[in-house]
């Protein structure tokens, strides 16, 4: 969607825009889909969805400035009548406004389309599958099918989600006094044509002349097993009464075998709930990758890591004196002190979330003596530290924001006994980064023979977790390890 | 040569060594070959070059230490007769043995084996071509032929380099009483078989059992051309007529300007104390190559610098920055990382006709220069090689907080596809050594995605430049290195 072919030939000027409000699987690809292929609406597409068009745009145009990219997407994508679509999801249409107040003043005048799909069971079946599966519409598919499984907690999830942006478009529309031209999934597969031909004469087009245009198809996903789930989901909620499958307050720990080898706990310090239950409320406040409303999906992710990354490896953080690199909210922190280790540094140049990770550490009785956040940038902060003795340092989310080997360099002079590294991985030969624009600026994911080059240099010995050994069969929030795209390193100092 | 299955897996002891004591384009790899190919003689090449054999071989062995490392060849190299072999050019082996003198003790004893060639013409003229084509070998050529061209002062400063080569060897051979084994490369191409029975007679090893060696054969480079050029040589040298030693390459820069009007010929005292880079006794390939990107760098930039505060990462020993004030600069900050640059720059910025208040000096990292610098102080950043010394987003991020209004790069560039930046060991780095720095060199496309929205990048046209001959700055013919100029937006 973000090809410079479907670009239209020449800039024109912004006459008027429209939006379509949306929430997950409601059937907005195919409104956008038919509405674009009209020649009379632009090119109405996700140019504010931070998970697919906004980075990829972001890297054609070689600009993360938002008043830059609006000017940059109005120069392409408005036809030649002066229409400008966007679609947009709520909880990616208020992070990007926070970002960037002017963008509706930039739209104006704008049209608010509001698309819903009745059947809510429907919607949140489509989405768990969507979400199991990593693919979002028909161009995703291809190659093997992935394993599916019924997950009714996961649906459950979904279902709440869904609701969620529903009623956070509403709230919106009413706080600003809009109303929006309603639009059903049902009318839309019912009878598309009256639809588009109800959103022409909305914004006042139908005498244009349309412009040709190619647009990717969009076909419906659906198929057998989502009849099958949404028979089976309304059957168990009606023997319930019509309650929630089970307690899922929070999202359930990733399907995994259950196998000899994952670590004892320790009798004598045994908690008595898992640790992201304990911290339910901590872990929901990480920073979410905006992949939806709730979070959920968030934690599912978080929690999954956390299994592989920190309980699958307990016996690394024993004891142990650990550096927690850009500790950001502090989850990780504690994830470390939860799982023993005796004392955590935990670096964060941000200094609003060095302040909440403190009170948070605070109110929950962390000993005080047990850990330390530095507000600092990194690397004066690591040299600052250089005569602490660290047995770990621990880097699960930063590696692709650093220059990596200024810091190995400044590792080395630490002289820990083990790393872990947790980092998004490239292809390609030789050592190398790879770079890439992203909202925050210029990241660079490592590759393979990177990290071996880094190892060889600065006395390291290499491992990895090998996240397909832990059981795992249900890969949601999780798909970048699975498909090695992103990996977990654990490095041994060599001597 | 630096293959593992050129390794000998005997073990044999080493009992004595011998020294190929070379000077470039004398025939010695050849020569090399041949005793290689007689299998009492181990495999001698050229391993203590450090932009070649020795470069291989390190990566091969993660050799923590010069020690190591021959230790490491002996015990891999040395055949059945036990006979270890090399061969080096004189700055080379000097080079070496500064960093580990026990050298030739470990080695002990050492024969020495000098090569030369009686037509110094005709080694020159190899020479000559070999820098124009960047091919060493016969193993090298492959692929569309470069295009040559005949250029009187390269082969004449190529004629004193190979001089300077071989009196290296004869002066050092001189001082240490040493009487080598002589032979010429005249000799060696009329009797091959029987150059190479002298050497395995004189080192006594002609009863010894023979090794088993596939070493890859090598050809004669020499051609027509060669013939000619030595003939045009000769002719234009009659009489007496000194060859020039350093002038200067024609080049559009001086054509324009007028030739005593070049930077170059008027500064020729710095220019002559500047000091050396790259791996020649003369250094006159530094000169050639350090003319070129003066002009791409300096030359072409000329209405951008006029009037302009300029910011010199890296000087040079001040030569940048003199060179930009030369060509207009209003004044001139300088970046030194190291006390010795510190100083020559100093030195060289008080002999110079410059007013001292248009250059300031500064002894500092460059990040914390730049952290301290206040935005629009400067007009021009001149950034020589420091892309591939920084960490890149963030050098962009600050010159977008500077917004100089021209930022001038001359840098390396990697090869491949995407925004990528590969990664590589430089300096003579002994594993665990402090000593190897890692050096990040960016792609193309990485340099137009960190340019963004900020800056308009385009890149100064080397092809154009009227260049006739390429000796010494390949990597710009190739794309390898390349001279950018970014324009805020």
């Amino acid at each position: 969607m973000t090809d410079e072919r479907l670009d239209f030939k020449r800039p024109t000027p912004l006459a008027k825009s429209y939006l379509i409000a949306s929430s997950y699987r409601c059937g907005s690809s195919y409104l956008c889909w038919l509405l674009w292929k009209t020649g009379l609406l632009g090119a109405p597409s996700e140019v504010l969805n931070p998970t697919s068009e906004l980075p990829q745009f972001i890297n054609r145009f070689k600009t993360s400035d938002p008043s830059d990219y609006i000017t940059k997407i109005l120069e392409r994508r408005v036809s030649r009548n002066g229409i400008f679509g966007v679609k947009a999801h709520f909880h990616h249409f208020e992070a990007y406004q926070k970002q960037y107040p002017p963008l509706l003043k930039r739209l104006a005048p704008v049209t608010y389309i509001y698309i819903s799909r009745p059947d809510k069971v429907a919607q949140a079946v489509s989405m768990a599958k969507a979400l199991q599966s990593n693919r979002w519409h028909s161009r995703m598919e291809g190659g093997p099918k992935p394993t599916l499984h019924y997950d009714p907690e996961m649906i459950a999830n979904c279902l709440d989600d869904i609701e969620e942006q529903d009623l956070a478009w509403r709230r919106w529309f009413k706080a600003h006094e809009v109303s929006p031209f309603e639009v059903s999934y049902n009318d839309l597969t019912k009878d598309a044509a009256s639809v588009v031909r109800g959103i022409v004469e909305l914004l006042g087009v139908e005498n244009d002349e349309p412009e040709e245009v190619y647009v990717p198809s969009v076909e419906k996903q659906g198929d057998e097993t989502n009849h099958e789930w949404i028979e089976r989901y309304e059957r168990e909620t009606a023997a319930r009464g019509g309650s929630r499958p089970a307690d899922v307050d929070t999202a359930s720990p990733p399907s995994r075998a259950k196998k000899d080898s994952s670590p004892a706990p320790q009798p004598s310090q045994a908690p008595a709930a898992h640790f992201f239950d304990r911290h339910n409320k901590f872990a929901r406040s990480v920073p979410a990758g905006a992949a939806s409303a709730t979070g959920f999906f968030d934690l599912i992710r978080l929690r999954r890591r956390y299994e592989v990354i920190v309980a699958g490896n307990r016996n690394l953080f024993q004891n142990a004196r650990v550096l927690d690199v850009m500790s950001g909210p502090g989850f990780w922190t504690l994830a470390a002190l939860d799982a023993g280790a005796a004392h955590v540094v935990g670096v964060e140049p941000a200094a609003t979330l060095v302040d909440s990770a403190n009170k948070y550490f605070i109110k929950n009785d962390i000993s005080s003596n047990s850990y330390q956040f530095v507000n600092s940038e990194l690397f004066s902060a690591l040299e600052n530290l250089e005569h602490e003795p660290f047995d770990l340092i621990f880097c699960h989310d930063s590696l692709e924001q650093l220059d990596i080997s200024g810091f190995f360099t400044h590792v080395k002079r630490l002289q820990p006994k083990q790393l872990i590294l947790d980092t998004g991985m490239v292809s390609g030969e030789g050592p190398l980064v790879r770079f890439s624009l992203s909202v925050d600026g210029i990241i660079g994911y490592p590759n393979h023979q990177l990290i071996m080059f880094l190892c060889d240099t600065f006395d390291f010995k290499w491992r990895l977790v090998d996240w397909r050994a832990q059981g795992i069969s249900d890969w949601t929030g999780i798909h970048e390890y699975e498909r090695d795209h992103r990996r977990t390193y654990i490095l041994d100092r060599s001597s | 040569m630096t293959d593992a299955r050129l390794d000998f897996t005997h073990g044999t002891p080493m009992r004595q060594s011998y020294i190929v004591a070379s000077s470039p384009r004398s025939g010695s790899t050849y020569f090399c070959r041949l005793l290689g190919q007689s299998g009492l003689l181990g495999t001698p090449s050229e391993v203590l070059n450090p932009g070649f054999d020795l470069k291989g071989f390190k990566n091969r062995f993660k050799a923590s230490s010069p020690a190591d490392y021959i230790a490491e060849l002996i015990s891999r190299r040395t055949a059945k007769s036990g006979v270890f072999g090399l061969k080096a050019h004189f700055e080379n082996f000097e080079g070496f043995l500064k960093e580990y003198p026990a050298l030739l003790d470990v080695l002990s004893p050492v024969t020495y084996i000098y090569i030369n060639r009686r037509d110094r013409v005709a080694q020159a003229v190899s020479m000559a071509r070999a820098l124009q084509t960047n091919q060493w070998s016969s193993q090298g050529q492959e692929g569309k032929k470069p295009e040559l061209r005949y250029n009187r002062e390269l082969i004449a400063n190529a004629m004193k380099e190979v001089e300077l080569q071989d009196a290296g060897w004869l002066n050092w051979f001189k001082a240490n009483n040493i009487t080598p084994f002589r032979l010429t490369y005249e000799d060696l191409l009329a009797d091959p078989a029987g150059t190479v029975q002298r050497v395995v007679e004189h080192l006594g090893v002609q009863d010894a059992e023979r090794d088993e060696v596939k070493v890859p054969p090598v050809e004669k480079q020499g051609d027509d051309t060669n013939q000619e050029w030595i003939e045009r040589f000769r002719r234009e040298t009659e009489g007496g007529g000194d060859s020039q030693l350093g002038a200067p390459p024609a080049d559009a820069d001086s054509k324009r300007r007028g030739p005593s009007d070049h930077f170059f010929e008027r500064h020729d005292r710095l220019i002559q104390s500047l000091p050396k880079m790259r791996d020649s006794a003369t250094g006159f390939l530094d000169l050639i190559r350090l003319r070129h990107r003066y002009n791409a760098v300096i030359g072409q930039n000329r209405q951008l610098l006029r009037g302009a505060r300029v910011l010199d990462l890296i000087s040079y020993a001040g030569f940048w920055s003199l060179a930009a004030l030369d060509a207009g600069a209003a004044s001139v900050v300088v970046v030194e990382t190291s006390q010795k640059n510190f100083d020559a720059a100093r030195k060289n910025f008080l002999q110079s006709q410059f007013e001292a208040e248009r250059c300031k000096l500064l002894r500092a990292k460059i990040t914390e220069v730049l952290k301290k610098m206040e935005p629009k102080q400067i007009d021009v950043v001149l950034c020589k090689r420091y892309f591939e010394h920084c960490y890149l987003p963030d050098f962009f991020s600050e010159l977008c907080r500077l917004q100089p209004k021209y930022v001038i790069v001359d840098t390396k560039v990697a090869l491949g596809e995407g925004a990528l930046c590969r990664f590589s060991i430089t300096g003579k780095a002994w594993k665990g050594a402090r000593s190897g720095k890692i050096v990040s060199t960016p792609s193309h496309k990485s340099i137009v995605l960190l340019c963004g929205s900020q800056f308009h990048w385009r890149a100064v046209d080397w092809k154009a430049m009227d260049i006739a001959d390429w000796a010494g700055i390949q990597d710009y013919a190739d794309g390898s290195h390349r001279t950018y100029v970014l324009q805020q937006e």
